[in-house]
């Protein structure tokens, strides 16, 4: 037992758990403020303005196309390098992880937006209602009820991504297990440890996905009987 | 007189779907439309509370012009508060159950406090012997159920006049007794109506006046008795002929 | 590395992305059959299988990519054999894509009609030849786009795999950066310009196959 370095695991517990909670931390403020921007942002681009939506579009597609973990590499070093300021780790992945999330919200906003049958614009209208308050009362919510199982997907794929973050050197989970690892070979260099020490984190990763995954698809079934 | 239509004229693209309609409706009247798909008979009355825009001749509601060109959507908010409009596709809001369906309007635009509307609507329900569904959500109701509801949405307004778009020709056979039994409850609050249906039987029945059109032009204006027994132009007795033979 | 000259960083790219590209290509290819075998199987709903396959969809679905690939490369070697970075790259993102593309392959075979599977079952077909000639080109007519979307997200994910060392775009990014930090401008704009160069004439081809592969959904 002593080999596969559980022990170790145990009694890091804590560290191992301070590291887990920066990674959710990274990715709740992420998405909250993805879905506040993303609703924004999502409007905007419903606009008949050809100039703003090719220009959303474009950055649409840069954030779709190309991997967080390129735009992390971006922001950290290059914007340190062209600003000559030192960037922290954290902002930086807050800011990339919100970019990634308000543009698929945006999206997703966008499509719902103008996927609602026009007969529940005209249904308000003809009962006096002013635009103001169609959005608040009658198309908002259809939209928020409608959106909810993609926004709990992206929170899955957006925890499983900021891990990522670790190799700008947010002191993550995974640089935590990294450093208990190394502890533990220089005591003793046959340990089984890397073995047990990945499942574990994996294990932490599952259980905190799958049900997000499984909340998903329930809302999922309940949506679609709107 | 409460609604005059002068001159009205349309077009979608190329096609003229209104060319020069007027009529007159007094304050109590039940008119029907009618004529075949494509007539027009639709546009007109979305062009009443600004639902198509027009370009050409005035609408006015109690002697007041209300088809102001490059009118706002604020103008039209205003307007809409006096007209009812219930549609084919009912078009309730899924996301709300049938009692908020209908204080909506009342307390938002109306500005009326939750209490007053919802005695209101519990009244209007029970009009339409649908009290018992008052919880309940637009999919869990049948066709006829849900256009019952909305024919109550818009009457929580109290407007000055209600119009009925087709809101029979998507229902099933059974449901179309129920709701017709409904409009015909409505004449008798002595409301003013503009229905555009195919049921003949109960244009004849609830109309004081008939409205007939054709290529975006009206043919006849004619009491029932006189329109479905005697009509005077020969295009209504070929409409007449090709309905449900009801001309003897 | 030396970097004397921009021929030489050009050329660090171009052998980067065509290390992405091979095992993009592979992992693809594997995810692939994977899916269909997995997705057969759940299809069947083969007792034992199906519960298997399911576990491993979900568990690959449900963790990152990252961790997935530390624990091939560093750990799983304890008890098997120590796998070069590319082999590795290519199961993790085999078996991550091959979650990706049974869900999909599934969710198509989903969309057929029970009474086609019947139909076929009564006119004794056999049930290879079932799968063969009648569910499956029409699943993944049906789910096309998904695939064509994993694939995406797999080349993508490639880059993932810079952390078990695998000499990839974003690795020899980071590379060329901890030696010449005054390097990042045109590091940044190869980075970018070789994942275009992959990436859109990828997604265009894509975007043909799908038009000629979905004839399923018409008819309907």
């Amino acid at each position: 037992m002593r080999n596969l370095g559980i022990d170790y695991i145990i009694k890091a517990f804590p560290m191992i758990i301070d590291g887990f909670a920066i990674t959710i931390k990274i990715s709740i403020i992420a998405l909250i403020l993805s879905i506040f921007l993303g609703f924004i942002i999502g409007v905007i681009m419903t606009s008949k303005n050809k100039l703003i939506n090719v220009v959303l579009k474009i950055l649409l597609e840069a954030f779709r196309l190309i991997h967080p973990l390129i735009w992390l590499f971006v922001f950290f070093f290059g914007v340190s390098y062209i600003f000559n300021i030192q960037t922290d780790n954290i902002v930086v992945s807050i800011v990339v992880f919100t970019l990634w999330g308000t543009f698929e919200i945006g999206d997703l906003v966008r499509s719902y937006i103008q996927s609602l049958p026009k007969s529940q614009f005209e249904s308000s209208a003809a009962l006096g209602l002013t635009k103001t308050q169609m959005y608040i009362y009658v198309l908002l919510p259809q939209i928020i009820i409608r959106i909810t199982p993609s926004i709990v997907n992206l929170a899955t794929r957006l925890i499983k991504t900021t891990t990522l973050v670790f190799l700008i050197g947010v002191p993550e989970v995974l640089k935590v297990s990294q450093n208990i690892i190394q502890v533990v070979y220089n005591s003793n260099p046959n340990s089984y440890i890397t073995l047990t020490m990945y499942l574990f984190l994996l294990f932490l990763y599952f259980i905190i996905c799958y049900p997000l995954s499984l909340f998903s698809k329930y809302l999922e079934k309940k949506v679609s009987a709107l | 007189m409460l609604l005059r239509v002068k001159n009205l004229k349309k077009s979608f693209k190329e096609n003229v779907v209104l060319d020069g309609v007027s009529y007159d409706v007094e304050k109590g009247e039940v008119i029907a439309i009618l004529g075949r798909s494509g007539c027009g008979k639709s546009t007109l009355l979305r062009c009443i509370n600004g639902l198509e825009q027009i370009e050409g001749g005035e609408i006015y509601l109690n002697e007041t012009l209300i088809t102001k060109p490059n009118a706002k959507y604020k103008h039209w908010s205003e307007v809409r508060k006096k007209i009812g409009m219930v549609f084919q596709s009912y078009d309730l809001f899924p996301h709300m159950n049938v009692l908020n369906n209908i204080i909506l309007g009342p307390m938002k635009v109306e500005k009326r406090s939750k209490a007053d509307a919802t005695k209101e609507a519990l009244k209007l329900l029970e009009r339409v012997s649908l009290l018992e569904k008052k919880l309940a959500y637009p999919r869990e109701l049948s066709g006829g159920q849900k256009q019952r509801v909305a024919i109550c949405r818009a009457l929580s307004m109290n407007p000055e006049i209600i119009l009925f778009d087709e809101v029979t020709a998507a229902l099933d056979p059974e449901m179309v007794r129920e709701v017709l039994d409904v409009i015909k409850g409505v004449k008798e609050q002595g409301l003013t109506m503009i229905v555009v249906t195919h049921e003949m039987a109960f244009a004849e029945k609830v109309a004081d006046k008939i409205i007939f059109m054709e290529n975006g032009k009206i043919l006849e204006i004619n009491t029932p008795d006189k329109f479905f027994h005697s009509p005077s132009t020969v295009e209504a007795r070929r409409f007449l002929n090709l309905s449900d033979g009801y001309v003897q | 590395m030396e970097i004397n000259n921009t021929f030489d960083l050009v050329s660090i790219f171009a052998k980067a992305s065509l290390v992405t590209i091979e095992v993009a290509f592979l992992s693809i290819l594997i995810a692939f059959i994977i899916g269909l075998i997995c997705s057969t199987a759940l299809f069947y709903k083969i007792p034992v299988l199906k519960t298997i396959i399911y576990i491993y969809v979900e568990f690959f679905r449900n963790t990152p990519s990252l961790i997935q690939a530390y624990f091939i490369f560093y750990g799983l070697p304890k008890i098997f054999v120590q796998l070069d970075s590319f082999v590795c790259s290519v199961i993790v993102l085999s078996l991550l894509g091959g979650a990706y593309m049974c869900e999909a392959i599934y969710s198509g075979m989903k969309a057929i009609s029970k009474n086609e599977k019947e139909l076929a079952m009564a006119i004794g077909l056999s049930k290879f030849d079932t799968i063969r000639y009648l569910i499956l080109p029409q699943s993944i007519s049906i789910s096309i786009a998904a695939i064509n979307n994993n694939s995406i997200f797999l080349t993508k994910e490639v880059s993932t795999m810079k952390i078990i060392l695998l000499p990839e775009i974003v690795y020899q990014s980071f590379d060329i950066i901890s030696l010449r930090a005054d390097l990042i401008v045109p590091v940044i704009i190869l980075m970018c310009i070789s994942y275009l160069v992959i990436l859109i004439p990828m997604s265009y081809l894509f975007s043909i196959l799908e038009r000629k592969v979905r004839f399923a959904e018409f008819g309907n």
